[in-house]
This record gives structure tokens, C-alpha cells and sequence, in this order.
């Protein structure tokens, strides 16, 4: 069977937030991980983890377009921590890997590494 | 005053005076035949049939003047004695009662009647002297008292019956009567005392079960059911005041007044089905009567001709048989389950609303289970009335609880019509928002709302005796009026009847809102789906042209997929897209990607212009607006087929070619996520008999059981696929084997093949 349980792991040094959600993104679990990442624009840089996402549909990519938007409209940093190959398929077919900053699991340093072919 | 061991031993040594005494008898004749006299006198006086205070009575007369001057009884009560009789002879009889009456029997250890229960014998006192007296006296008043009475001498005897102290017998002497008491007269005594007390005791016995009757008496009256008792004839013989009290009467005797027949005719009752109850048949008591053994309890709705009250009773009846086994007479215990039948009541009918009114259903529907529920719980009759926009209010739902004439419900369903202006009922409910409680309704009033002769014929056939005008509304909406009718019988609605239909209206009219909103958008869905849509597939020269559509949840769940053919000049133009939510602002955005992407395409001539008319137009948008879509541009040029694809955020197609399926076309952007993006297209040269195949994400998406359907099997799907229509069946198939529970996503699929030629 495949598990359909969503997680959601946060952490908050006041420097950088990281909002890591585990599980499917979907229309079901989007909101949460929408509310999460809100909750944490008080942080000058919100880093979206998306190691343990194992599916992504385009509610997700709404997500990361809203908050990629709203961290340039606010003066924030958004960061994304690429997530599997399927995850990262999407952002390659959507051509958003090239509009986000991509950085590696210690959240602080950039690379474009992860940004795929897209 | 002493212990039972000591007790005992005193009646004992009673019946040892009494052998003693025999035993002397025969030696003194004269005596011997008045002491038989009295002995057979007191045997006589103790038959039982009189009270305690009357057998004293009647043994004080024996014994005075035979005996003594005065006779005194003193019995034992509450672990003291208490003075039970006094009689006296001679001129001052009437001051030596009153006066010994009222005094309390002298303390041990001082001689007399205390003493003598106490020790168990008899107590022997001659002379009293006047220092006797003074020792007895309870106090200086006590002596002046008792000095007054000039007694002589006395002798007090315990009385015993079956082993337990009675009281005490007390024989005087006063000073004028010149008797005087011996040894041998202190053993009659005893011997009397016997007898004496044997005829107390039974005194007692009598008593204690006249007080065993007056205490069931007394129980059956403070019984919180009503216990009526029916003698071998069918009169009522008994009624306590609970009884009394639950068929209207102030007390027992005025239920009594009335003939069983007259108590049963005030009420109409109803088995808990509806059905009427017949007192012949149904009547536990009738039925034990018939010969039955233990007749289930009847329980019934009753409702009091004269009131119109309401209630529920639970009647339990059993026999008193005589020796030969007939019944005697019938015990009925009747409890007024009432409030219990209330609160079940209250639960029943708002589980049934609940229920009823839970799930999304149409709003006719909807307004039917309202109806239904409300009979016959609450009414015998329920209709739902809406406004008809013509200034009347229509019956939208009828229910009856009464075996109705069907000509009369359809009379009500269809015909009956009240006008809103009407002064009361449901058009004053409708007009002031107000609950119209109606009682007694005469006929000037059907005459005031009926719209004409026909319809006053059907309101006086109806015969509505009572009725109860809910108004229906959820926020502004104002939705109609909940009408429920009483009619035949005098059933009048109660507080309770009121309040429970209040609730039922009120959680009705939320649930008639969403029913109504929920059928307009089923309706508006579907015209929306509809539009989504081409009609039909249009006919393109050279090209076959399959699709497959298959919308997420129920059809009211607008999806944000859509596919689309449309002529571009010379070319044809084929578009899959999608847009993220679901709902009405999916359509609506789905309205708007695909019309703005029709009309900028027609007048740019180019996708990729349209594309980025399209855009523009999304990120404007107040709210997010993501869509994503692959356009293939189909053209023929120097007798070979072409297709120009751009993909936006959007998966890219497949290409079938001899047997083998491989993804042609390359990502672009999703559209409506920045402003300043572009474009590019791939063209692909299709063979004859070579298929592309577009499709939207809800394909590669759907849930299987161990994970989701993916690129992969897709490219195995269709890679020997013929034709467009073969493709698109191949698909359909495999989704529909492979996918798990519900579908989570909209599905649409474009196939096109290049016909061979």
C-alpha cells in the first residue's frame, strides 16, 4: 500500500525557518504546509525541505510560486531543498527550477545544482 | 423497662400462679363461681372483633365493681407504658377517670403497674399509706392529686401474650367501697391477667391488621402510579390520588363518581403505531378477563377529548382471584410515561432530521424528508409551502400520519393554494416570520383563506381542528412555511410539539438552503462542464481526432481540465490544459484560460503569442492563477504532417511511432507565475498512422494500489496503439485497471494520428 500520512517538521532559530513536510503534497495536505510557511515569514530566510515529499501535483507548485511571489513582494529569502527525482520532475516540466533558489540540506548555502535541465 | 430473658421468666411464673390457683379453687365456692364468671366474661371479650381501647373498655366494665373500685390498663408503647383506660364506679367515677387517665403510671422501683412489667409479677400494695403515696407522687401536685382519690390499696399484674410484655392490669381500692385485697386475690389476679392479655393480644392482632390494610391503603395512595381497582362487575371500586390526579380530578372519590365506561369514553388512544386503541380488545384488563395469563403491558397515546391534552400511558393489569381461581377483580397500575415518551420522542425526531437532512440531496427531496418526518410524531398532517411568485404559497411536500384519502393529499399537493395576504395560518407565519400556533379552527376561517368553492370544500373535508405555521428561512433566504395539521381529533399541539418542531424547522430550513443551492449548482456545473467542452469533436481533413474526459468526484465538482480543437487558419490547433483548485473558481479560470487562449490565438495567428497573451492575463489576476497547457499545431506541408508543441508547466506528449512510444516536445513555464516569460515550440514530423497523444497530469497521477501511474506505463500503455481512438481506449483501460479508490484528479486525453493516405 502506498502510505498516505503527511508530516510536518518545523524548525525556527529565528534566523531561518525551515518548514519540511513529509508525504504527498496535494490538494489535501497544501494548506498545511501553506500555513507553515506563512507562520514563518517573521525569519529573514524560510527554507521549504522538500527531501521527504515523495508526490507533488500542481497544488504544490501553486505553493512554492505563491510563496517564491511573496518573499520578493516581503523581503524575505526563499530557499527550496530539492526533493526526489518525481518531485523534481515537476519543477523541471513547469520550468520553475530556473526561478527558485535551490539549497542543499544544511540550508545555507545556494547552489543551482538541483535546478535540473528546466 | 427490662429485658425479653426476664420477660420470659415472668410469663412462666404466671403460668405457675395459675396452676397454683386451680389447684386451691374448688375450696372456696362463692368466690370460685364469681371468679369463673369474670373469667368467662373476659374470654368472651377477647374474640377480636373490637380495638385495643374497646376491649379495655369492655373488661374494665366487667371487672368494675366485681373486682375493684377501679380498673386501670396500661400498655406497653414505645418502651414506656401509656395509660389505656381507666374505669371507675361509684359518685366520683367521672373525677377519678379523668383523673387517673391523665396521670402517667407511677416510676419504678416504687410498686405499680411500671414495677410490676418490669419484675415480671404482680405487685401487691396494701395499705397505701400516705407515705406510699408520697413516694409514688411524680411531684407535690401529682400528690395532692392522687391523696384526693383516697386509694386504699391496689394490686398492678403484667400482662403477657406470646412471650412479649403487653402492659399492665391495676386493680384499686378507694377509700368508701371497704374491699381490701389478699394474697389469694393477688393470684386470681394473675390468673385473670392471663385472660386479659390474651384478649389485648388479640385486640392487638385485630388492630395490627387493620393497620397492615390501612397501611397498603396508605401505600397505594403515595404511589406515584395510578392504581385503580375494577371489581367483578366492572365498577371501579378503587382509585389513588395519583390516579385521581392523572384523569383530572382534585381527589380519589370524584374518579370514583364516574362510571368506568364515562372515564374510558374522555379519552382517544392510539397504539404506538398510530393505530386507535379499542378498550374492549386492547385493555390489559379485558384481556385477562378473556382468560389470557399475563397480558403485555398496553402502551397508548392518549389524547383527552375535553382538552385536547396529550399523553403517553403505560397500563399493567393484574387479577385477584378468589379461592375457585375466578377473577375477582382487576388491579390496574397505570404510569404516565409521558415525559419519557418525550425525550424518546425528541430523539426520534432528530435522529429521523439528522438523518434526513444530513447528506447533500435535491431540494424537493429535501423538503419531502422534512414532511415525512414530522407525521406522525408531530402532526397528523405536514406540508411544506413555498412562495409561488403569483402572491400564494404552494404545497411543495405533503405527508399525512392519518390513513388519508389520497384524493385529499393530492388535493393538497396540487390544488391547494393559501393566499400570502391571508390574515393568519401559514401566510401570516410566511409574512411576519413568526410561529402561528392555531387552535379551535372554525369554519368562518377556512372560509376567509379558501381561494374557492372547491378549495373550501377540500379545507372542510381536511377538517383541520389545530394547526402549527413554522416559518422556514436560512439567513435572508426566506424559504416557505413548515404547516403541520391536526385534524379529526382534539390533539392540541403542546409546548413540546411546538419546541420539537421549531428545532426539525430550523435545522430543515439550513438543510432546504443547501438542497436548493446544492441543486442550482449541480445545474450550473453541469452547463459549466458542459461548456468546457466541445460540443463534438470536429472533423479534420487527413486526422483522426479521440478523446477521453474523465471529471474527479461527483459531476457537481467542476474540474479545471479541458481539452480543446479549434482551426487555426490553415492549421489545426489541439490543446489539453489545466488550471490548479477545482470548484467554481477552477471553471472559472478554466473559462478564462480557454477563451482568452482561443481568441488571442485567432488573432495572433501564433501559439506562442496567445501563450503569452494568456499569461499576462493570469498574472494580472488578483488571485494566483496557474494553468498549464500543451498546444500541438497540426499542419501539412509539402504532403507531410507536422505538429508544432509547446507545453506550459505541462507534461509532454507521446509520440507513437511503429510500435515504440517515446515523450516529444520540451517544459516550458507553467503560465500565470511570472509575467515576462516566453515560449519556444518543438516540431515533430508525424508519419501516417503515427499518434500523439496529449494528456493532462490527472493521467500520470492516478492512484494505484502500490503507487501512482506514472510516464513509464503510460509509454507502455499506448506504444502499439493504431489509431487516435485506439490510443485513447488503451488509456481509459489502463486507468481504470490500475486506479485505487476514488479519483483524485480530472483526466483528459487528446489522441490525434495522421490518417495513412
Amino acid at each position: 500500500m502506498r502510505s498516505t500520512v503527511f508530516l510536518l517538521d518545523m524548525h525556527n532559530d529565528g534566523e531561518a525557518a525551515v518548514v519540511a513536510p513529509h508525504g504527498e503534497i496535494d490538494t489535501a495536505t497544501v494548506g498545511r504546509v501553506d500555513e507553515a510557511l506563512e507562520r514563518s515569514e517573521d525569519c529573514p530566510v524560510v527554507v521549504l525541505d522538500l527531501r521527504g515529499v515523495t508526490f507533488m501535483d500542481s497544488a504544490g507548485l501553486g505553493l512554492v510560486v505563491r510563496h517564491r511571489l511573496r518573499a520578493e513582494k516581503y523581503g524575505f529569502e526563499f530557499r527550496v531543498v530539492p526533493g526526489p527525482p518525481e518531485v523534481q520532475r515537476l519543477f523541471e516540466m513547469t520550468g520553475l527550477g530556473g526561478r527558485l533558489v535551490w539549497v542543499d540540506a544544511l540550508g545555507e548555502s545556494p547552489t543551482d545544482s538541483a535546478a535540473g535541465p528546466g | 423497662m427490662t429485658d425479653a430473658g426476664s420477660m420470659r421468666r415472668a410469663g412462666n411464673r404466671a403460668d405457675v400462679a395459675r396452676a397454683a390457683l386451680a389447684r386451691r379453687l374448688p375450696r372456696r365456692s362463692d368466690d370460685e363461681a364469681r371468679r369463673l364468671r369474670l373469667l368467662a366474661g373476659v374470654a368472651e371479650a377477647a374474640d377480636g372483633q373490637f380495638s385495643i381501647e374497646e376491649t379495655a373498655q369492655r373488661l374494665g366494665q366487667l371487672l368494675v365493681p366485681a373486682l375493684a373500685d377501679v380498673v386501670v390498663f396500661d400498655v406497653v408503647h414505645e418502651g414506656a407504658l401509656r395509660r389505656l383506660s381507666v374505669t371507675a364506679s361509684g359518685p366520683n367515677r367521672p373525677r377519678v377517670e379523668a383523673a387517673l387517665a391523665a396521670r402517667a403510671p407511677t416510676d419504678p422501683p416504687h410498686p405499680g403497674p411500671a414495677a410490676a412489667v418490669l419484675r415480671g409479677e404482680a405487685q401487691l400494695i396494701a395499705p397505701i399509706t400516705e407515705a406510699v403515696l408520697r413516694a409514688s407522687a411524680h411531684d407535690a401536685s401529682d400528690f395532692a392529686v392522687i391523696r384526693e382519690l383516697e386509694i386504699r390499696a391496689g394490686i398492678a399484674v403484667p400482662l403477657f401474650a406470646r412471650g412479649r410484655p403487653l402492659g399492665a392490669l391495676s386493680l384499686l381500692v378507694t377509700g368508701d367501697s371497704g374491699r381490701s385485697f389478699s394474697e389469694d386475690e393477688r393470684e386470681f389476679v394473675e390468673v385473670l391477667a392471663g385472660r386479659v392479655a390474651l384478649a389485648l393480644d388479640n385486640a392487638g392482632l385485630f388492630l395490627e391488621l387493620q393497620s397492615v390494610e390501612a397501611q397498603l391503603s396508605a401505600a397505594l395512595g403515595s404511589l406515584s402510579e395510578a392504581v385503580t381497582i375494577i371489581n367483578g362487575h366492572g365498577n371501579l371500586i378503587y382509585a389513588n390520588a395519583t390516579a385521581a390526579h392523572l384523569m383530572g380530578y382534585a381527589h380519589p372519590r370524584e374518579l370514583l363518581a364516574n362510571p368506568v365506561d364515562a372515564i374510558i369514553e374522555r379519552y382517544e388512544c392510539f397504539h404506538e403505531d398510530g393505530s386507535p386503541v379499542d378498550p374492549e380488545i386492547d385493555y390489559p384488563g379485558r384481556r385477562l378477563l378473556r382468560g389470557e395469563e399475563a397480558p403485555a403491558p398496553l402502551v397508548m397515546r392518549v389524547v383527552d377529548r375535553e382538552t385536547g391534552e396529550q399523553g403517553w400511558r403505560a397500563i399493567k393489569a393484574s387479577a385477584v382471584r378468589d379461592g375457585k381461581g375466578r377473577i375477582t377483580m382487576v388491579v390496574y397500575v397505570t404510569t404516565d410515561i409521558s415525559p419519557a415518551k418525550e425525550v424518546e420522542r425528541t430523539q426520534r425526531v432528530l435522529a429521523a432530521a439528522g438523518a434526513a437532512l444530513g447528506e447533500p440531496r435535491d431540494y424537493g427531496q429535501t423538503l419531502e424528508h422534512l414532511a415525512e418526518m414530522c407525521v406522525p410524531e408531530l402532526a397528523d398532517w405536514a406540508a411544506v409551502v413555498v412562495p409561488d411568485g403569483h402572491g400564494y404559497l404552494r404545497a411543495r411536500a405533503v405527508a399525512s400520519g392519518v390513513a388519508a384519502d389520497p384524493d385529499l393529499v393530492r388535493w393538497m399537493r396540487e390544488d391547494h393554494l393559501a393566499p400570502i395576504s391571508a390574515p393568519f395560518g401559514v401566510a401570516k407565519a410566511f409574512r411576519e416570520q413568526t410561529v402561528v400556533v392555531s387552535h379551535g379552527i372554525t369554519d368562518a376561517q377556512l372560509m376567509a383563506v379558501a381561494t374557492d368553492a372547491a378549495d373550501l370544500e377540500g379545507l372542510r373535508r381536511l377538517g383541520m381542528r389545530s394547526a402549527l405555521a413554522i416559518p422556514l428561512s436560512a439567513g435572508d433566504a426566506q424559504i416557505g412555511v413548515l404547516s403541520l395539521i391536526n385534524t379529526g381529533l382534539a390533539r392540541r399541539f403542546t409546548e413540546a410539539d411546538i419546541g420539537l418542531a421549531k428545532t426539525v424547522a430550523r435545522r430543515a430550513a439550513g438543510a432546504v438552503e443547501t438542497a436548493r443551492l446544492y441543486t442550482e449548482r449541480t445545474a450550473i456545473a453541469a452547463t459549466l462542464q458542459r461548456s468546457m467542452l466541445p460540443d463534438a469533436l470536429p472533423e479534420l481533413p487527413g486526422w483522426d481526432v479521440a478523446a477521453l474526459y474523465r471529471p474527479a468526484g461527483e459531476e457537481t465538482w467542476v474540474g479545471g481540465d479541458f481539452y480543446e480543437v479549434m482551426r487555426l487558419g490553415e492549421d489545426w490547433l489541439l490543446v489539453v490544459g489545466d488550471v490548479t483548485g477545482r470548484g467554481a473558481e477552477a471553471a472559472a479560470l478554466t473559462g478564462l484560460m480557454r477563451y482568452t487562449l482561443r481568441t488571442a490565438a485567432r488573432l495572433t495567428g501564433s501559439v506562442t503569442a496567445a501563450l503569452t497573451a494568456l499569461n499576462r492575463e493570469l498574472v494580472d489576476r488578483r488571485q494566483q492563477s496557474l494553468c498549464t497547457a500543451v498546444c500541438v499545431l497540426l499542419r501539412e506541408t509539402g504532403g507531410s504532417c507536422v505538429a508544432e508543441i509547446t507545453c506550459a508547466g505541462h507534461p509532454t506528449p507521446v509520440l507513437v511511432h511503429d510500435g515504440s512510444a517515446r515523450y516529444v516536445g520540451r517544459f516550458g513555464t507553467v503560465l500565470g507565475a511570472f509575467g515576462d516569460e516566453t515560449w519556444t515550440p518543438e516540431t515533430v514530423t508525424l508519419d501516417p498512422g503515427d499518434v500523439l497523444v496529449l494528456y493532462s497530469d490527472g493521467v500520470l497521477d492516478t492512484v494505484g494500489e502500490e503507487e501512482r501511474f506514472g510516464a513509464e506505463r503510460l509509454e507502455a500503455t499506448v506504444q502499439t496503439a493504431s489509431s487516435a481512438a485506439d490510443a485513447v481506449e488503451r488509456i481509459e483501460t489502463a486507468l481504470s485497471a490500475f486506479a485505487f479508490g476514488p479519483q483524485a484528479d480530472d483526466t483528459a486525453v487528446l489522441a490525434v494520428s495522421c490518417r495513412p493516405r
